[in-house]
């Protein structure tokens, strides 16, 4: 039988070649929808079919490995979770960039289907090393679209990017090496590690996926980042890639009960959504607004992922529904700012106002995310925001949920300021001509996003039912 | 195995190259020549199934010639690769003199491969002159080929070449004179530390182990880029191979000494090689200290593999002919991009992603199968690395080692961003050159994507 996870996982990268030979941009972008669409309907059927699945590939011989070691993919709600929120996305930034992307399409093409790839390995691989395989794979084409779409100062972002989380990576690599060396392939192996060390190897893993999940102290590489890279990447790098540190947090770390351990990812976490916070409030370019606040949002996962490692059920739900809302909440708010920007011309926000007149489809677009990550309910972020609340104090840390709201109200301010900022409120300085909407392809884009925060917005319910509870 | 087969396979290269000095041989053209040596090289396969597929025949009444699964694995890839880069050579206008020397080269690596393991027994086990002399006579084919294959008419290149030349007498006495003091009765326990000092000090100068490596980067600027790069693959995969089966037996019994000189080995040329290529300007100099720093990986993969009494050194030949491959396609296209025979530096290769968009490709996949970056076998190179040294608990080699990856990854990083980045620079007009460039690329990604496929050469 045809490992048919595997096919999903790697059909976009065998497509992506064929993409070579096409010569048109539409046909090329519609290649490349497809390829998306073939991927989540092949795990979409194995999900809805068969529910929880394990898809054995092949063994490693222990000739050169000293343990052989089983190829592993699987399925759970969790992860389809994150392969919608991931094939959402695609769908919008594959649509929104036939606009965006003037230069070298069929290598932009290329390069993001080959990333789609090594993200849908990660949510779906068992196997320890081939999980670090698509982790660092996925570094190759995000740092490629940086450095060859991004703007200005892309040279130095995409290095820094590169360079950072490989850095991080490193420690994962070692604690890989250890877990391997003893004998621990898969990740479903951990829980029955009891060695000492595993404090020590727990720490590498946090440090790597901390790094990757953007939490001060470790976030310096995603403010350039992000606000340097293409606005579609800018979208998949804060929607997705960021948040893959969150999964594989829950997955390997969380797999063992460390507590110490997730006093100070609980701790760095809270750190982490103030900090950006603050920063996006006080932040005048539109996409690093957006960066920061991706810092603050990746405070969100961590605190609730961490306090439901320290028992609360209710937090683990959150963080892990927050997963998916702050991808397609973020997502479209980079989406916005990027169309803003490129309407107005200039990042500075102090340069834009009264959009509304003009660009109510933007506008539109732009209350949504700016709503949603504010936490407002019936969209998308706030029941995860919400059931963290919640898990802070059924765990007894009331304090920590206190600081969570006060969090919260600092979102809602620099969210709402964004939108005032540049669809509303009248600017300081006199704005010439206000410019028109913007093209189909880009107002599709950001639809699709609106149309999944309002759907998870209030299908919360049935998402955390059968795609969370179940599997956790 | 059958020994006569083994040997007329060790031969054969040496005296294959002979008919190469007659006129008219000489003077046919690539084509010719390249179907000439492809023959050579189909024999060798055949003569390598023939050996072990056979009935056992030996040549005395020891075994002269013994080969490990591991070691067998490397010898096809040496056998695949080596006639992909001779073609390198025939196809980059080299002359027939530097085929004639890479075919000898080639039968020097053979002999040291096929008697590493019996010349490690007959130093521990039962001390005979023919199995320690056999080893020499591959060391010394392969220097005198190498003299061959680097010399080019150029100043720098002249001094280069003594430089190594020099060095490798060195290095020969102190092999030879380890082998004697292995041969001494008395005094044993205060003889073989430092038998095994003058063994292990020879192998390190002719790998260029840090402070042995003055030679290598200067050899590896100065010669033609075609020669650097066989010699790389062919030549230095053999030695370390060789040093690593003695290694591995020679801490049975002095393991003590043997760890405190092989880890300074490792941490001087893991440190000074990656420190020292991140400050170059030339990539081709870059590549010399990479491949001093692979050296110090290698003897780290040495030290676990010999802590744990691996004696087939899977890992350690996984490791170096990955990293071989990807210098010595490395070496090719940067002689390739070379105008007037003035190596390149690192500014001449902007906007090359956009001028010649395959070679950028190719360059960028070597670079980061050497820096260790997933899905490419470098990966899993270091992965295997790291995994041995945490069995053996040697968890501070293995974040000094992991440290100096990163500083790899760095100079990788900023050379495939110069390629990527805008403007004018060096192209590549000889097209021939990329065949065995897309063998190489296919066969990291391949060997990155199903590792056991090593494995699979071993026991064929």
């Amino acid at each position: 039988m045809i490992p048919l996870i595997f096919l999903a996982t790697i059909l976009p990268a065998i497509v992506s070649f064929s993409i070579f030979f096409i010569k048109e941009k539409k046909r090329q972008t519609i290649v490349a929808l497809i390829s998306v669409l073939v991927s989540y309907f092949i795990i979409l059927t194995l999900f809805v079919t068969k529910g929880k699945i394990k898809e054995f590939l092949f063994y490693y011989s222990e000739k050169l490995t000293l343990y052989s070691i089983p190829v592993i993919d699987y399925i759970d709600g969790i992860s389809f979770l994150m392969i919608t929120a991931t094939a959402v996305l695609y769908i919008a930034i594959i649509i929104y960039s036939y606009s965006e992307i003037k230069e070298r399409y069929i290598s932009y093409t290329i390069l993001i289907l080959l990333l789609y790839t090594s993200l849908i390995g990660i949510f779906v691989t068992e196997t320890l090393p081939i999980f670090y395989i698509y982790w660092e794979f996925m570094l190759i084409p995000s740092t490629l679209l940086i450095l060859w779409w991004g703007g200005e100062k892309r040279y130095r972002s995409s290095i820094k990017f590169f360079l950072f989380t490989h850095a991080s990576s490193l420690l994962m690599l070692i604690a890989i090496a250890i877990l391997v060396s003893h004998g621990i392939v898969l990740i479903s192996q951990l829980h029955s590690y009891k060695n000492p060390d595993i404090l020590y190897i727990m720490s590498l893993f946090t440090i790597a996926l901390l790094t990757k999940q953007g939490i001060f102290p470790l976030h310096t590489w995603l403010p350039d980042a992000h606000s340097e890279a293409p606005t579609p990447i800018s979208a998949i790098l804060s929607g997705i890639i960021i948040e893959t540190g969150g999964y594989t947090f829950y997955r390997i770390v969380l797999s063992q009960n460390i507590p110490q351990l997730l006093y100070i990812t609980t701790f760095l976490a809270l750190l982490s959504a103030f900090y950006g916070g603050i920063l996006a409030l006080k932040e005048n370019n539109v996409k690093r607004i957006a960066a920061y606040s991706s810092i603050s949002h990746a405070g969100y996962i961590i605190l609730g992922l961490s306090l439901g490692g320290l028992g609360s059920i209710y937090a683990l739900i959150g963080g892990l529904f927050h997963l998916l809302s702050h991808a397609v909440s973020k997502g479209l708010f980079f989406l916005v700012s990027g169309t803003v920007s490129h309407l107005f011309k200039t990042k500075d926000i102090r340069k834009m106002g009264l959009l509304m007149k003009n660009t109510r489809f933007t506008s539109f677009f732009g209350l949504i995310s700016s709503l949603s990550l504010a936490g407002v309910p019936i969209l998308a972020c706030f029941p995860g925001e919400f059931m963290i609340i919640v898990g802070g104090v059924q765990s007894k840390y009331l304090e920590i949920s206190l600081a969570f709201v006060f969090v919260l109200i600092i979102s809602a301010a620099y969210a709402l300021r964004f939108w005032l900022k540049i669809f509303w409120h009248p600017t300081d300085i006199m704005i010439k001509s206000l410019p028109e909407e913007t093209d189909c392809y880009r107002v599709i884009g950001m639809f699709i996003l609106a149309v999944a925060i309002i759907t998870i917005g209030i299908l919360f319910t049935i998402i955390i039912d059968y795609l969370l509870i179940p599997f956790l | 195995m059958n020994e006569w087969i083994v040997l007329l396979e060790i031969i054969l290269p040496a005296f294959y190259g002979l008919p190469l000095l007659i006129k008219e041989i000489k003077e046919k053209n690539k084509e010719i020549m390249i179907l000439y040596v492809g023959i050579l090289f189909i024999s060798l396969a055949i003569l390598n199934i023939f050996a072990f597929s056979g009935e056992n025949k030996i040549l005395q009444n020891d075994i002269l010639f013994e080969i490990s699964p591991s070691l067998r694995a490397t010898l096809w890839i040496l056998l695949i690769f080596g006639f992909l880069f001779i073609y390198e050579i025939i196809a980059s206008n080299g002359s027939h003199t530097k085929v004639i020397s890479a075919l000898t080269l080639l039968s020097g690596s053979l002999m040291l491969i096929y008697t590493s393991i019996p010349f490690t027994n007959s130093l521990l086990i039962k001390k005979s002159l023919i199995h320690s002399i056999l080893p020499l006579i591959g060391l010394e084919t392969m220097t005198i080929s190498s003299i061959g294959l680097y010399f080019y008419e150029k100043e720098t290149s002249i001094e280069a070449l003594i430089k190594y030349i020099l060095t490798i007498l060195i290095s020969s006495s102190f092999i030879v004179m380890g082998i004697f003091l292995f041969f001494t009765e008395t005094n044993v326990e205060y003889i073989l530390p430092v038998a095994t000092a003058f063994l292990i000090t020879g192998i390190s100068m002719e790998i260029g182990l840090v402070p042995f490596h003055m030679w290598l980067p200067d050899v590896t600027v100065g010669a033609p880029s075609y020669s650097v790069a066989y010699s790389i693959l062919v030549g230095d995969t053999s030695l370390i191979l060789f040093l690593a089966i003695f290694s591995v037996n020679l801490y049975k019994i002095i393991h003590a000494s043997f760890i405190a000189i092989m880890v300074l080995l490792a941490l001087f040329s893991m440190s000074i090689g990656e420190i020292s290529a991140l400050s170059q300007k030339i990539p081709r100099r870059m590549l010399g200290y990479s491949i001093i720093s692979d050296a110090g990986y290698i003897i780290v993969g040495v030290i676990a593999e010999s802590i744990l009494q691996m004696t087939d050194p899977w890992m350690i030949s996984f490791f170096v002919v990955t990293s071989n491959i990807a210098i010595s396609s490395l070496y090719i296209i940067f002689g390739s991009l070379e105008q007037n025979n003035k190596p390149i530096n690192s500014n001449q290769l902007s906007g090359l992603f956009v001028r010649q968009p395959m070679t950028a490709i190719l360059l960028s996949i070597f670079f980061l199968s050497m820096a260790g970056i997933p899905p490419f076998a470098g990966f899993y190179a270091k992965l295997f690395i790291l995994s041995y040294l945490m069995e053996t608990f040697e968890y501070w080699l293995g974040y000094i080692a992991a440290f100096f990856f990163l500083v790899c990854v760095s100079y990788s990083l900023l050379i495939i961003f110069k390629v990527a980045s805008e403007g004018e620079g060096a192209n590549i007009k000889n097209k021939e050159i990329f065949l065995p460039l897309y063998f190489a690329c296919i066969f990291l990604i391949v060997l990155g994507l199903w590792p056991d496929l090593f494995y699979i050469l071993g026991g064929l």
